[in-house]
């Protein structure tokens, strides 16, 4: 039995992992800087530990998983630990985030599932006292709870690549962040869609298209916001929307960007044009009259006066 | 024992390395470490992803490498080099596809390299007997050892130093609006990947140094670890 608060040596075999350690996904290849370190110098910084209550003689890891799995593949005989008093469930949590102050090693995806444990042991929802119990930003502790709402079958996906390079992953954080939006935004604008389709039903069609390739990039969802955008100023039919959003759920080649400019483009550039003339008005009778001009506005403002003429057919 | 987190792509590669072992007339046995010889300063031993013994009764101690893009990193080059000194033993990295710096370091360690084809059969790329003489390289690996110290020191100190801003940036800006205190606290974040995406590289190159055998290498490598990362930040 060791004394808490004391530095001792134990075998790797020891140790056991944190049952509420987020998951961490190792890039094999990151390791090796550290693998040589030790190998050449030992462990020199003593990983945290304590006393597993459930079995004799074996510890429970706090913090060190790294040096841990580098000490084993190098066959090191002992390690040097610090034990610590063993902590609740939600101080164990806390106690991790605070001793990752920067989550290097913790994707999108291990945050959101080691916050969901916080919210539910801590019983808090809110994003202003998470982000403070874990020194998370307001920003990631809102993305990491919109992560959490997807269906378990996508988190498994995006869990099963979180330890490759961003290049290689196919169902990455941020794509289903960009078709959660979207998918959102169709099921809020349209009833008929959120009525026709369930919700991991188009987040799955949504999903396929980048698996299948078919996506530029994943912010392609975001020309739905645009599209809804023309709908809602009466420039493009709601029901002719709807169709074209259906065959994009339904049909795995039919693309965000596809529909959008099949069906809204032309109508979303003159409405942006329209709200840029508007800018562009108000600036110009800002401007007092007797004022001089700076000879580059001058020529910029006589090029906008000549397409202006040409775009209204106005005769020279 | 609870195993700790290993790479989804080398847990698959170890059932298919398993196969290729059977089938080449090895007997796997489980992995029981190795001692270094005596003289070594290495710390720990040698155990290996997987290990069998052939008929004449040697070990064979085999390293998994799913990624195989890099050089051999120098822990496996350091084992590669202590085997040479152990009887009856050798040691092989296995990969699924080989690229020419990788096939270079290991020949240039000693290091066995064996190449898993799509039939599930091991392709011998580097023999353990290839390898070239290691004592020529005592010298370089020696300097390489030193210098990566020094990397590691810089790398610390850094890291350690943006750590502690990234407490104090949390303390000092928490009551500025959401996305001013996201920025200060994301800019700290990047400041960190800056320098530990540097200690990666300049540990690569350490390791590519390491087997080149070339002392100018690692005087020019020498210059890049003092200069540390250049950009801002």
């Amino acid at each position: 039995m060791a004394d808490v608060g004391t530095t001792t040596s134990i075998r790797p075999d020891q140790l056991k992992k944190n049952p509420n350690n987020p998951r961490r996904f190792f890039n094999d290849e990151r390791l090796d800087l550290l693998r040589t370190s030790l190998q050449e110098v030992g462990v020199l910084v003593p990983l945290i530990v304590y006393e597993d209550p459930s079995e004799d003689d074996k510890f429970v890891l706090m913090d060190g998983e790294r040096r841990w799995l580098s000490a084993l593949q190098l066959g090191m005989e002992t390690i040097p630990v610090n034990v610590i008093e063993a902590p609740g469930p939600l101080q164990n949590l806390l106690r991790m985030f605070n001793i990752h102050a920067v989550r290097e090693d913790w994707p999108l995806v291990s945050i959101a599932l080691s916050l969901g444990e916080v919210s539910k042991l801590a019983n808090e929802s809110r994003e202003s006292r998470l982000a403070e119990m874990t020194g998370l930003t307001r920003s990631t502790v809102r993305r990491s709870k919109r992560l959490l709402q997807l269906p378990q079958r996508e988190l498994e996906l995006i869990q099963t690549e979180a330890h490759l390079d961003r290049a290689q992953q196919v169902h990455r954080e941020d794509l289903y962040l960009e078709i959660q939006a979207a998918e959102s935004l169709l099921r809020n604008e349209f009833p008929e869609i959120g009525r026709a389709y369930r919700r991991a039903h188009v987040i799955r069609q949504f999903a396929r298209k980048r698996e299948e390739g078919r996506l530029r990039a994943v912010t392609e969802f975001r020309d739905l916001s645009k599209l809804v955008k023309t709908v809602r100023a009466n420039l493009v039919p709601r029901r002719k929307a709807i169709r074209a959003l259906r065959r994009m759920i339904d049909d795995v080649d039919v693309t965000p960007s596809a529909v959008f400019e099949e069906i809204a483009a032309g109508a979303y550039r003159q409405q942006e044009l329209s709200k840029k003339v508007s800018a562009i008005t108000e600036l110009l009778r800002g401007l007092d009259a007797r004022a001089a001009l700076d000879p580059s506005v001058k020529s910029a403002l006589r090029r906008l006066l000549g397409e202006l003429m040409r775009v209204l057919g106005v005769p020279k | 024992m609870t195993r700790p987190y290993e790479d989804p792509l080398k847990i698959k590669m170890r059932e298919r390395c398993e196969i290729a072992i059977d089938a080449a007339g090895y007997q796997l046995r489980d992995v029981a470490p190795i001692p270094y010889p005596p003289g070594s300063t290495l710390k720990g031993s040698v155990v290996g992803d997987l290990q069998a013994v052939d008929a004449d009764n040697v070990v064979h101690v085999y390293y998994l490498r799913p990624a195989a893009s890099k050089p051999l990193p120098q822990w496996l080059g350091n084992i590669a080099l202590a085997v040479r000194r152990i009887e009856r033993v050798k040691m092989y990295v296995i990969v699924e596809t080989v690229s020419a710096v990788l096939e270079r370091t290991c020949r240039a360690s000693g290091a066995g390299l064996l190449c898993l084809d799509d039939n599930g059969r091991f392709e011998i790329v580097v023999d353990v007997g290839d390898a070239e003489d290691a004592a020529v390289r005592e010298q370089v690996r020696a300097a390489v050892t030193a210098l990566r110290r020094k990397l590691e020191i810089k790398l610390d100190l850094n890291v350690d130093q943006k750590k502690t801003s990234f407490a104090s940036v949390v303390r000092a800006t928490s009551g500025m609006s959401e996305s001013k205190r996201d920025g200060y606290v994301k800019d700290v974040e990047r400041q960190l990947e800056r320098w530990r995406d540097w200690g990666q590289d300049m540990s690569a190159r350490l390791d590519e140094a390491a087997a080149s055998g070339s002392m100018d290498d690692v005087s020019a490598l020498e210059t890049l670890v003092d200069q540390g990362v250049l950009s801002k930040g």
